[in-house]
């Protein structure tokens, strides 16, 4: 794959996404071009920090433990997501949103795009924090 | 323009124990520019297997089919390559069999228009109008041009073949029996269109069954025993 | 006319093979199977010249080599020998690097790296596989087959490629408002013509048909065998037509190769072929056909 770079499969993926949700529901994960060639999945950086791996300082190194491999994004490096003219990338937009479970306002959170309905909804990203703050809202 | 000399074609069925069987033996004639040639003699004589190894459906065994290609110059029809014969076939020679041998599923009008189409550079339009003239003169009822051939009457299928095979103006054309299947006044339709078509230059070379109609149409007999 | 593709010597052998491989497979020993060394000699010494806008049938029974033939020539199983070179005419554009100064043909390309023979295969080749499941991604929609070919070629459009894959789907007479469905939901015949959507879909020089009605209803065979007649009129292809049938065959081809045990018995115009052949095994073909 790599060595052909022969990479329709992914865009195959983010295509049928597009047809079957209007928009790509992908939320981390999401598959970047490094240095204009190679093609990669950050995992499991969420797709709201991914454009922060575009030309950083630092040196990435992901390890993905069930293919025993490990990948590295070398600092000062291009990072581009997949995208389409028609449908570009774009970061979730959380301006004036509150998580559904614990309604904080101030934290970081993840959207969940429902997959049958196409619903969407937002949530912290830090679960622990979340639950602390449910449980104090409960009692 | 053809001239074919000692042609020979056996068979060897090596399915049947190498059995060889004689279809013709030195076959030797010349046809000039515009001239109409008809082949005689017995049934089994070999007639149409004549035609067949100039049509090159049939391989010779021996001889030689000469003919003056306008597209490609003196040409040997008996050794010349495959590709050559397909480009002479789509551009000066044609060949009417016996029986209608047309691609299933496609229109009467289709049929008679698509060598025209494809060989003519003439538009949709055009060819479309001399299909239909062809069909009209040749007494086809309009309410089958647009039905499939493979569902008429032996005399109407005869009749599409020969439609099909002087639509385009050939410029060698192979009849075998052309006319055997068709009543009389059909017969004499089917011999004005080749008459018509002898006026624009086209040389002929014939099968006929009926004797008189073969010395009325062609202008010499060659007779293989 | 100078032909499009010029095969020379093509030959596949799986297994380790033997000096009395040769010697001991083809037509005359009614095999391909080696006895000394257990090889198969898929293919043998195949030579045969592809020309542009011709449909090209390769018949025989099943292990003849025609199968191994497509795969070779779509670069599927690499070769064990032999040549294919293109026309300069169909590939400088994009390849410039395959041909020498005035040369008319490419160099071999089957010698070529695994990333120029995927550059060749999207720009120049589609194929019909007999089993849709070969061609298509069953799960993925009929739309995302085709865009998938488009994505290889460098489109990154959406609604382009949409506008593309209905094009095509119509054409295979699809009704487009299926397009977002997969083909695991369609019927053989539909999807034979989704399949042939998604070949033509990078506008191919060569399309390769395996065996693309063997196993359908003799009314979806003919559907199928017409639609691709047409699209041969339509699109200016060059077609090498693989089948055992020799109606098919007759149908669709001018020119016919005969295979038997990997070998070319015979090759000829399709009608001289059928009525006068002249090898032991095409007249046995010929004579079990009928």
């Amino acid at each position: 794959m790599h060595a052909e770079a022969d990479y329709s499969r992914m865009w195959l993926y983010l295509y049928e996404d597009i047809v079957n949700f209007g928009e790509i529901t992908i939320s981390y994960r999401y598959p970047v071009t490094v240095n204009g060639r190679y093609i990669t999945d950050p995992s499991p950086i969420p797709r709201w920090d991914v454009p922060k791996l575009h030309m950083a300082d630092t040196l990435f190194l992901f390890g993905a433990g069930r293919e025993k491999r490990i990948y590295a994004i070398p600092p000062h490096t291009t990072v581009e997501p997949l995208e389409f003219e028609d449908h570009t990338f774009r970061t979730e937009n959380f301006a004036g949103k509150k998580c559904a479970r614990c309604g904080a306002t101030d934290t970081f959170l993840d959207e969940v795009i429902d997959n049958v309905g196409g619903g969407r909804s937002y949530f912290c990203s830090d679960s622990g924090y979340c639950d602390k703050r449910s449980e104090q809202w409960i009692r | 323009m053809i001239s074919v000399e000692n042609l020979s074609k056996y068979f060897t069925l090596h399915i049947l124990g190498e059995k060889r069987i004689e279809a013709c033996r030195d076959v030797s004639f010349r046809v000039p520019p515009g001239g109409f040639l008809g082949l005689a003699g017995p049934s089994g004589a070999g007639k149409s297997t004549v035609l067949k190894c100039l049509y090159r459906t049939y391989l010779a065994t021996g001889g030689a089919i000469r003919y003056d290609s306008a597209a490609l110059g003196p040409v040997d029809l008996a050794t010349l390559p495959d590709r050559a014969v397909i480009d002479i076939r789509h551009r000066e020679m044609g060949y009417v069999s016996q029986f209608l041998k047309v691609i299933p599923r496609v229109s009467a009008l289709d049929v008679v228009m698509e060598p025209i189409l494809t060989r003519n550079g003439v538009s949709r339009e055009t060819a479309r109008e001399r299909a239909i003239h062809l069909l009209e003169q040749l007494r086809i009822p309009e309410h089958l041009f647009d039905a499939y051939p493979a569902t008429f009457s032996g005399g109407e299928q005869q009749r599409i073949n020969i439609a099909r095979a002087v639509s385009w103006k050939p410029r060698l054309l192979l009849l075998d029996e052309p006319t055997a299947s068709l009543d009389k006044d059909s017969v004499g339709i089917v011999l004005d269109i080749l008459r018509e078509l002898r006026e624009e230059g086209t040389t002929m070379i014939g099968i006929f069954h009926d004797t008189a109609l073969l010395q009325s149409v062609t202008d010499s007999v060659y007779t293989i025993c | 006319m100078d032909s499009l593709i010029r095969i020379r010597h093509l030959s596949k052998r799986f297994g380790p093979g033997c000096d009395r491989c040769l010697a001991s497979t083809g037509p005359e020993h009614d095999t391909n199977l080696c006895r000394h060394c257990g090889s198969v000699t898929a293919c043998n010494d195949l030579s045969f010249d592809l020309f542009p806008d011709e449909a090209l049938g390769v018949v025989g029974e099943s292990g003849s080599g025609k199968s191994t033939l497509v795969r070779l020539m779509h670069f599927e199983w690499e070769a064990s020998g032999g040549s294919m070179e293109v026309h300069r005419s169909c590939a400088a554009g994009f390849l410039p690097e395959l041909f020498a100064d005035n040369a008319e043909y490419s160099s071999n390309l089957l010698g070529l790296s695994h990333f120029q023979k995927r550059q060749m295969r999207n720009a120049l080749m589609g194929i019909v596989y007999q089993n849709p499941h070969l061609g298509l991604r069953m799960q993925v929609s009929s739309g995302g087959n085709i865009a998938e070919r488009l994505l290889g070629a460098g489109w990154r459009n959406i609604a382009n490629m949409r506008q593309r894959a209905a094009e095509l789907l119509e054409r295979t007479e699809i009704p487009v408002q299926r397009m977002d469905e997969p083909p695991c939901n369609f019927s053989g015949g539909m999807q034979q013509r989704v399949q042939i959507a998604k070949a033509l879909s990078n506008n191919p020089l060569i399309l390769f048909l395996d065996e693309v009605t063997t196993g359908l209803d003799l009314s979806v065979q003919a559907r199928v065998l017409d639609l691709i007649r047409n699209l041969r009129s339509e699109f200016k292809l060059s077609m090498l037509v693989v089948s055992h049938d020799l109606g098919v065959i007759n149908l669709l081809c001018q020119r016919t190769m005969v295979l038997k045990s990997g070998h070319v018995v015979e090759q000829g115009l399709t009608d001289q072929i059928l009525q006068d052949p002249q090898h032991r095994y095409s007249q046995l073909l010929v004579a079990s056909q009928l």
